[in-house]
């Protein structure tokens, strides 16, 4: 089996947008939208601080909430573990939108959902994600979480720490953080290791 | 007749029925895409690009391998550069202001390159005839100012030609670094990131200033886990990767640096074999330091003196893998600014890292000889990011540049032209070009910039957009942009020296030309063209890298050439070979030129002017999808980074009675006002100063996105001291404070002022 | 401008081909050939002339000072210090950016009916002027029915999008009295009524 996954290095990402800005220009994300964000944020007093610089995005989720309320069956999981859009099924009626607790759907000026979809285009090809081959910080590496030697594999193996975003919802994100910067995990998270 | 249904042939194209919606599928599907190589040049590091075309627009340009400066990856800013080829804003064809209209006044008609070129050359016979060919200034910045800023000039006589990029940016770390070392600074400043194991940043901005294998180089640093002290008022994104933040009293940085010499020096912790190879002066210094103790240096910085002992004894535990990185914009108080260059390289140099590995590395940019042409009658000393000029023009037959005097240094200062077009002292500058230089964002003191334009007999913009300063040109120029242009090779210095190029990827989309042909075309009118040989720009540029064996041909499948570099001190002995250029041929850390001019010989700390009280130290730096006041207009940077806030630490803010987000007005110490321009309210600042990001709070209207977001650091500069050795203007000697009641501006979507900009 | 001073009835298929030339005279930059049917009465006439066969209002213009027209027209359509109220593109009055699919619609169904863009066109594609001048080479070329699509579709939207912006913007008493006619006359212009 193959199972696509990333995971982004906290300790190495300095929130630059490195990432959104190749994904929108990779993608043709229009203006007004994107595929991809940064969320920066402090934590603690004058001088003890600290500050996660967090891009976010589609997580693929094993078990994606956004896949079973979709009443034409536009949105699938592929076997690689990208969770998809058909765009051509595609009715706009945005029950996906609303099912994804990350806020990682928006609608189109044409009608349709978007969202991440790994770069699939790229994937199909060999290539990396415009987002890992862009990073001027190398914080993201992807591939095949059941192949050990994959770049992804290796990277969450090593990592200090491991969190996921949410882990409560039982969600089961394949968007994986590393090495968080605040001790306690995801800023505004509850925590949750590997 | 029904649409479509036409008897004599089809009306659509085969499989593409209705022409008025998208195609279906993104750029990538085409069949049409073809890609070619490139420097890129919306910030200066010019990392080797590759842009992907199809239909006849670049898609997007992504980083490639085998380029030194990219090595595959890209900064926010190259990736979302592009956008500006495609802005409707542009600058499209030469404009010639309406005789008889005031500058500023926008009055313009359109004008046929020869039309434009032969009023700028007879403007410019005018002055020469009436001033002399030295009231003719050029500053510039970008890959065109070779032609501009020096080459040009040179071959007119005009010794009046310089960059923002040195006395409003690097001068101090250039004559530090010449009259250290004998060499300059790089363009990218040669530190060896790859073997070093302890960084001290010392107000260096990496991450918000996205310098992309800079970048890079730090990131995998720290990855493998090299310390990182960083030391900045301000919890810079630097800071917050590092094992220790030093929030230091703004300009009191060199004090804390000769309290670190002094611990290694007492403490005999630095490198006592190195200093006795490489340097001279290391007794003087000795002497000197002793004064400098950590307690005296906790005091002036509020830094404890158990930490500045710490952080020293760690430094030396690592060195020579412990290194001190020059920054590079590095004109911040004045008096002070080339002092505290000066001290930072000796104590880089007391660690012994000069020249070692996990130090400083030496580069020098690959050989590759000059397309042949006549000697120019002068060499201006417009120096650049790359190495502060140390030429001295003699036996010149022109009058020296009009800054002479006012300070130690030969490269000019841009900002001391500004005079002599308003008093005509020494001698009047009449006429000037600005290429690629935004007067009103770079160079303080906006307002006599402006009274000074209103002076000239002639005033020429070179640029892309309609940037304020544009809009008051006599002669506008509008230049290709880097997607759409050739332009010289690419000589870069780096631990592997490379040669790149830059092909267009489709032809000019206006009447615009590119710098290299407008240097050409206007110096065969001015009688110049003897040295002007070349053809045109493929017949230069094949004709340059035949001398390597090479041509334009190869480079188009190639893109980089990369040589060996010589890096360490031990690659030029195995040569018989002295890479540091001082006259003694040693590491001055005793300066014999400074001492003989009169100047301090060794690094001295400047005390800070202090501002008036209730009010705050206006500090200011990088975006990382931003470049200077050049990236503004373009939706998709602006996107991700659409206004700037004033940084206010929490508890002034308290005490002021400023929420965070609230919009608010800065005005300085003579009464400028800017903003509206929300507070961001923040830990991550000290007490007494405020920070902005630079290059926003845009006046021209035309920018439609641009404008009036946010507030401008430069406009707030209306004062500034002369670091009266290396002619930098330390600009961070302005002081605001913040007014409540400003209206929010209720800027519009950026989305939608792209897409609607003239209905706003 | 090529026709004759001499007013004459307007055939109803010589409409679009009439009003594309007034187009294209109109939005090109202007140059010495503007100025020749200007002070020839020539382009008076046409106006007149198209104003009779639709039954559009005619437009009252005059132009007095050239080079005051030379200006305005910078200040409307090129650059512009306050901002460019009309930017002469008509991809980008219907994508809102340039080079966008519909300027890419535009190249194919140019390149589809044999047209080209010149070599000392400096200048997009889609700026109006030259969408008016590709329709009247299509006209001439007999293709009247792919003349009438550029005008139905191409440039009937940019006036929709911009003609109000000339109209309020303009200083010299010529292009916004021409775009507020242009614009009516060509919301009349039907492909139906052209065939």
């Amino acid at each position: 089996m193959t199972r696509l996954a990333m995971a982004i290095d906290l300790a190495s990402c300095v929130g630059c947008a490195a990432c959104s800005i190749a994904c929108k220009m990779e993608n043709e994300v229009p203006l007004g939208v994107n595929r991809l964000w940064i969320r920066n944020t402090t934590v603690g007093t004058f001088p003890n601080l600290t500050v996660e610089h967090r891009p976010e995005q589609c997580l693929h989720c094993e078990n994606p909430p956004c896949v079973p309320v979709c009443p034409t069956g536009c949105c699938f999981v592929r076997d690689d573990g990208i969770v998809d859009i058909d765009v051509k099924k595609c009715i706009g009626c945005s029950a996906c939108i609303a099912a994804c607790p990350y806020d990682a759907r928006h609608m189109l000026p044409q009608g349709y959902v978007s969202k991440c979809d790994f770069c699939k285009h790229r994937v199909d090809e060999g290539r990396m994600p415009a987002c890992v081959e862009t990073c001027p910080t190398l914080c993201r590496t992807f591939g095949d979480l059941d192949d050990p030697n994959s770049p992804v594999s290796i990277a969450i193996r090593e990592a200090r720490r491991v969190d996921v975003l949410r882990p409560g919802l039982g969600t089961e994100p394949n968007l994986y953080y590393l090495n968080t910067p605040a001790a306690f995990g995801l800023v505004g998270e509850t925590g949750g290791t590997l | 007749m029904a649409l479509g249904g036409s008897a004599q042939a089809q009306l659509f194209p085969d499989g593409f029925p209705n022409p008025f919606r998208a195609p279906p599928g993104k750029w990538f599907t085409k069949d049409d895409v073809t890609t070619s190589y490139n420097y890129c040049e919306i910030c200066f590091w010019k990392c080797g690009i590759q842009a992907s075309v199809q239909g006849g627009k670049v898609r997007k340009v992504d980083g490639y391998e085998s380029n030194p400066k990219s090595r595959g990856m890209l900064c926010p800013r190259g990736q979302g550069g592009v956008a500006t080829t495609y802005d409707p804003d542009r600058l499209k064809k030469p404009l010639i202001r309406v005789e008889g209209s005031e500058r500023g006044s926008g009055q313009y008609r359109e004008a046929s390159w020869d039309e434009a070129y032969d009023y700028i050359a007879e403007k410019m016979n005018q002055i020469k005839f009436e001033h002399g060919s030295e009231s003719v200034a050029f500053f510039g910045h970008g890959t065109g100012d070779a032609w501009f800023a020096s080459y040009l000039p040179g071959a007119w006589g005009s010794p009046n030609a310089a960059k923002p990029s040195v006395s409003l940016c690097t001068g101090p770390r250039e004559t530090a670094s010449q009259y250290t070392f004998g060499r300059g600074i790089s363009g990218h400043e040669q530190i060896d990131w790859d073997e070093t194991d302890y960084i001290v940043l010392i107000g260096h901005h990496i991450g918000e200033d996205t310098h992309n294998t800079q970048l890079q180089d730090f990131a995998l640093a720290l990855k493998r886990g090299a310390k990182l002290v960083v030391v900045d008022p301000r919890f810079s994104v630097a800071a917050s990767k590092a094992n220790d933040w030093l929030p230091i009293k703004p300009a009191t940085d060199t004090a804390l640096l000769l309290a670190w010499a002094n611990v290694l020096v007492e403490e005999g912790l630095y490198d006592a074999e190195y200093v006795d190879k490489y340097t001279v002066g290391f007794e003087q210094l000795a002497a000197h330091v002793a004064q400098y103790t950590p307690e005296w240096a906790a005091e002036i910085t509020e830094i404890p003196a158990d930490t500045i002992r710490r952080i020293a004894r760690e430094m030396a535990a690592h060195a020579p893998r412990a290194v001190l990185p020059v920054n590079r914009h590095t004109v911040w108080y004045g008096p002070d600014d080339m002092h505290r260059m000066r001290s930072l390289y000796i104590v880089n140099v007391l660690l012994g890292n000069y020249g070692m590995p996990g130090g400083y590395y030496f580069c020098d940019a690959p050989v590759v000889e000059a397309y042949p042409h006549p000697a120019l009658p002068l060499s201006p000393a417009s120096g650049g990011c790359g190495g502060g000029s140390t030429d001295v023009v003699t036996d010149s037959p022109f009058r020296p540049a009009a800054d002479r005097g006012k300070f130690f240094g030969t490269a000019t200062a841009v900002q001391e032209l500004i005079e002599p077009m308003l008093t005509g002292e020494p001698y009047p500058i009449k006429g000037l070009f600005s290429y690629g230089v935004n007067l009103f964002h770079s160079i303080p003191m906006v307002e006599r910039t402006k009274q000074a334009l209103k002076e000239l007999d002639l005033y020429v913009a070179i640029d892309i957009l309609p940037m304020e300063h544009v809009m008051w040109a006599d002669v506008i120029l509008p230049e290709s942009t880097y997607l759409e242009r050739y332009d010289d090779l690419l000589l870069q210095a780096y631990k592997t020296p490379f040669i790149s190029a830059r092909f267009p990827a489709h032809p000019p989309l206006y009447d615009t030309r590119g710098a290299f042909d407008m240097a050409k075309q206007l110096g065969e009118r001015l009688g110049l063209g003897e040295y002007f040989p070349w053809e045109n720009v493929e017949e230069y540029l094949d004709r340059r890298l035949s001398s390597i064996g090479s041509s334009l041909e190869a480079l188009k499948d190639q893109g980089t050439i990369v040589r060996r570099g010589r890096p360490y001190f031990a690659d030029w002995e195995r040569l018989n070979r002295n890479p540091i250029g001082t006259p003694s041929g040693k590491i001055e850390i005793y300066s014999e030129r400074f001492a003989e001019a009169g100047l301090d010989p060794l690094p001295v700390f400047v005390p800070p002017i202090e501002g008036p009280s209730g009010m705050y130290r206006l500090l200011y730096g990088r975006s990382p999808v931003h470049t200077f006041a050049r990236t503004h207009n373009n939706p998709i940077l602006m996107e991700a980074h659409g206004e700037n806030g004033v940084w206010i630490s929490t508890s002034e803010a308290a005490g002021l009675g400023i929420r965070h987000n609230e919009y608010v007005y800065l005005e300085n110490q003579d009464g400028v006002r800017e903003g509206p321009v929300r507070a961001y309210v923040t830990e991550r600042i000290r007490n007494d100063c405020v920070y902005l990001v630079h290059g926003f709070g845009h006046k021209t209207p035309l920018m439609r996105i641009a404008n009036g977001r946010g507030a401008s650091d430069n406009y707030l500069q209306t004062r500034y001291d002369l670091d009266p050795v290396s002619g930098g203007a330390g600009l961070r000697n302005n002081w605001v404070k913040l007014v409540k009641g400003a209206p929010d501006p209720q800027h519009p979507p950026v989305a939608w002022l792209a897409r609607e900009g003239s209905r706003a | 401008m090529t026709r004759d001073a001499a007013t004459r009835p307007v055939e109803p298929a010589d409409v679009v081909e009439q009003a594309l030339q007034l187009v294209a005279a109109t939005y090109r930059s202007p140059d010495a050939a503007l100025r020749a049917d200007l002070d020839s009465g020539a382009f008076a006439t046409a106006v007149a002339e198209l104003a009779a066969a639709t039954g559009v209002a005619a437009p009252v213009f005059q132009v007095t000072d050239w080079p005051k027209l030379q200006t305005t027209y910078v200040t409307l359509f090129v650059t512009n210090a306050a901002g460019v109220p009309a930017p002469p593109y008509v991809g980008l009055a219907l994508d809102g950016e340039l080079l966008g699919p519909s300027a890419e619609a535009l190249k194919r169904f140019l390149a589809h009916h044999g047209v080209e863009t010149a070599a000392g066109w400096h200048d997009l594609a889609d700026h109006v002027a030259a969408v008016a001048e590709a329709g009247v080479l299509l006209a001439e070329a007999g293709r009247d029915d792919a003349a009438c699509v550029l005008l139905e579709r191409f440039l009937s939207p940019w006036f929709q999008r911009y003609a109000p912006e000339v109209v309020a913007a303009d200083d010299s008493g010529f292009y916004g009295p021409l775009t507020e006619f242009l614009g009516s006359l060509l919301s009349e212009v039907s492909c139906e009524t052209a065939a």
